[in-house]
């Protein structure tokens, strides 16, 4: 497709792939890979495991396919240093035909001011399957409510946030948001606002939220590895790839021992 | 407007009269032209205080860490940074302050369309540095940049990835580096090219010495002094160039292009590592100090050339 566009004189890439230390897309997108590649980096119960034979060759079938559209220049070249807009502003500019967004902001972007291309011009589907033919799962961003322990009024505040979390509550803050934040309550994702077939993006994440068995990021296992997003490990090892031009192989034995001493 | 303060010259009156000798008066405390210039002081010391010696004792504290060392060490990074900072330094410092010396001849010429010139010349000096570097940044945007796209329709071709390159980003970088500095450096050297006495120019002449002897044993003798005083400075300065780097790379593609300034700023505010932020620019100082001992040395034989 990318080829056919480009004779015709539009200067279009393929696939909008970020692969940047800048932005947390590529971190978010990398664990969508491998999720699709049964890489288990971390173990529920908080072992690392990346450095382990099965989960490495795992781990590097799934870097492999993440670049490979880059490698073949059919991603925009500036992805590899785009920030967190970036993305969003390349696709909605034409400048590729898809995007791997973890997401909805694309469409949100355009439903205020421009429905027809909500509505009409712009698709979302869920992530393809896996190389093992199964719904690839997504990863759920669990946010975290803190409260200080040397905060005055602490019941109030748990009081608060219990009210807050109820279905009631959280459900009108969501539906304002149009889909940008996904519910997790059961009676809040299975509203017809959701599921609705005459929305094109949201039916989607509907579809990829209730057909395959989601996961949190790692942090979630393991506090540590939030040393991991910050310091952008995966962000960097995709730099090795793209931009040093190292094999699959030694960027991801050089991200394992980095991220060994960052974890440990 | 101010009154000196009076001191109490009426305290005599009340030694008492039995006293063999009169008493003379007692002398203030303190002078009262020191008072004042205490008092003027005053305020500097405060903002000294809080704006200078605080942050930088408190980083110097924060450089004790020496775990903070090994981190920064232990990341590939780092290593690459300071490389990419020596580049810049070396190349960017030294090819503008070059560019200088030589521009500055020109517009030390006096000619009123040259002097016009001049004013143009500053514009990249004189604008805000985010929305000039920003507008290179977009013009070099690989993807929808106007030099990429004017490429693409003139020859069908994808031109150079001028930003994500991490040898056409750090020229990049250089590039506007210079771009922004020279017009201030060019007009520096061109004051000093200025107080060069026309009598010397005109020995020369006399002599029948070329341009380019007239440069070797007029210019450069009496410029010397100025140009190598402005390239420590410049030098310092540019340690701390955050801006160019910033705001036309971020320091990408994948961290390959940042400086210490900026990768200082990365450690403590993306990745909340203050300490490892800190070392990071101190790291830098076994280029700094000398520059600074060298300068002040310079500046204070100057200083007593004069006296």
């Amino acid at each position: 497709m990318q080829p056919a566009l480009r004779a015709k004189g539009n200067r279009i890439y393929g696939i909008g792939q970020g692969s940047s230390t800048s932005s947390n897309d590529p971190f978010f997108n990398v664990h969508i890979y491998l999720n699709a590649y049964g890489a288990e980096v971390v173990a529920p119960d908080g072992k690392l495991r990346i450095a382990e034979p099965e989960i490495r060759k795992r781990v590097i079938q799934a870097i492999d396919s993440y670049v490979k559209p880059i490698k073949s220049q059919c991603s925009p070249p500036d992805a590899v240093n785009w920030g967190g807009a970036d993305d969003n502003v390349s696709f909605v500019n034409k400048k590729n035909l898809v995007a791997m967004n973890p997401t909805l902001s694309i469409p949100m972007s355009q439903l205020a001011n421009a429905r027809d291309n909500y509505y009409q011009n712009m698709r979302t589907v869920p992530w393809p399957n896996g190389p093992d033919g199964k719904p690839t799962p997504t990863m759920i961003s669990v946010k975290q409510i803190l409260i200080f322990k040397q905060s005055k009024n602490i019941d109030n505040a748990k009081s608060f946030m219990k009210l807050f979390l109820t279905p009631e509550n959280m459900g009108p803050m969501l539906k304002a948001m149009n889909g940008r934040f996904w519910p997790v309550m059961p009676a809040l994702i299975e509203d017809a606002f959701y599921k609705d077939p005459a929305d094109p993006h949201r039916s989607a994440a509907y579809r990829q939220f209730t057909q395959a068995q989601n996961k949190p990021f790692p942090q979630t296992y393991n506090r540590a590895y939030a040393k991991v997003m910050a310091e952008q490990l995966w962000g960097k090892m995709l730099g090795r790839i793209t931009v040093d031009g190292w094999t699959t192989e030694r960027a991801v034995d050089e991200l394992i021992d980095r991220m060994t001493k960052v974890m440990s | 407007m101010l009154r000196r303060p009076s001191f109490p010259h009426a305290m005599t009156q009340a030694i008492p009269a039995s006293s063999a000798t009169p008493a003379l008066p007692r002398p203030p405390l303190i002078a009262s032209d020191t008072a004042w210039g205490l008092f003027f002081l005053f305020p500097y010391i405060i903002v000294f205080v809080l704006f200078v010696a605080y942050p930088i004792g408190y980083a110097i504290w924060l450089a004790t860490d020496l775990k903070a060392y090994a981190r920064i060490f232990d990341d590939p990074i780092y290593w690459r940074t300071a490389w990419n900072t020596l580049i810049f330094l070396l190349v960017g410092v030294n090819l503008k302050m070059i560019l200088a010396l030589f521009l500055s001849g020109f517009f030390a010429l006096p000619n009123l369309w040259i002097r016009i010139l001049g004013a143009f010349f500053l514009l990249p000096w004189a604008v805000p540095h985010i929305p000039s570097i920003m507008s290179i940044r977009w013009m070099l945007n690989s993807e929808w940049g106007m030099v990429n796209t004017l490429i693409f329709d003139l020859f069908h071709i994808d031109g150079p990835n001028w930003l994500t390159n991490p040898a056409y980003g750090l020229s990049s970088i250089i590039a506007v580096h210079i771009w922004k500095y020279l017009p201030f450096w060019t007009m520096i050297l061109v004051a000093g090219r200025m107080a060069i006495p026309r009598d010397l120019y005109d020995a020369a002449a006399v002599d029948g010495a070329t341009a380019i002897q007239r440069f070797r044993h007029v210019t450069w003798p009496q410029l010397k002094a100025l140009f190598l005083t402005s390239t420590m400075l410049t030098t310092i300065w540019s340690l701390g160039d955050f801006n160019s780097v910033y705001l036309l790379t971020g320091g990408g593609p994948a961290d390959r292009t940042n400086t210490l300034a900026t990768m200082g700023i990365r450690y403590a505010f993306r990745q909340a590592d203050f300490e490892a932020g800190i070392v990071t620019m101190v790291s830098a100082v076994p280029i700094l100090v000398p520059l600074v001992i060298l300068l002040t040395r310079r500046l204070s034989k100057a200083g007593g050339r004069q006296q």
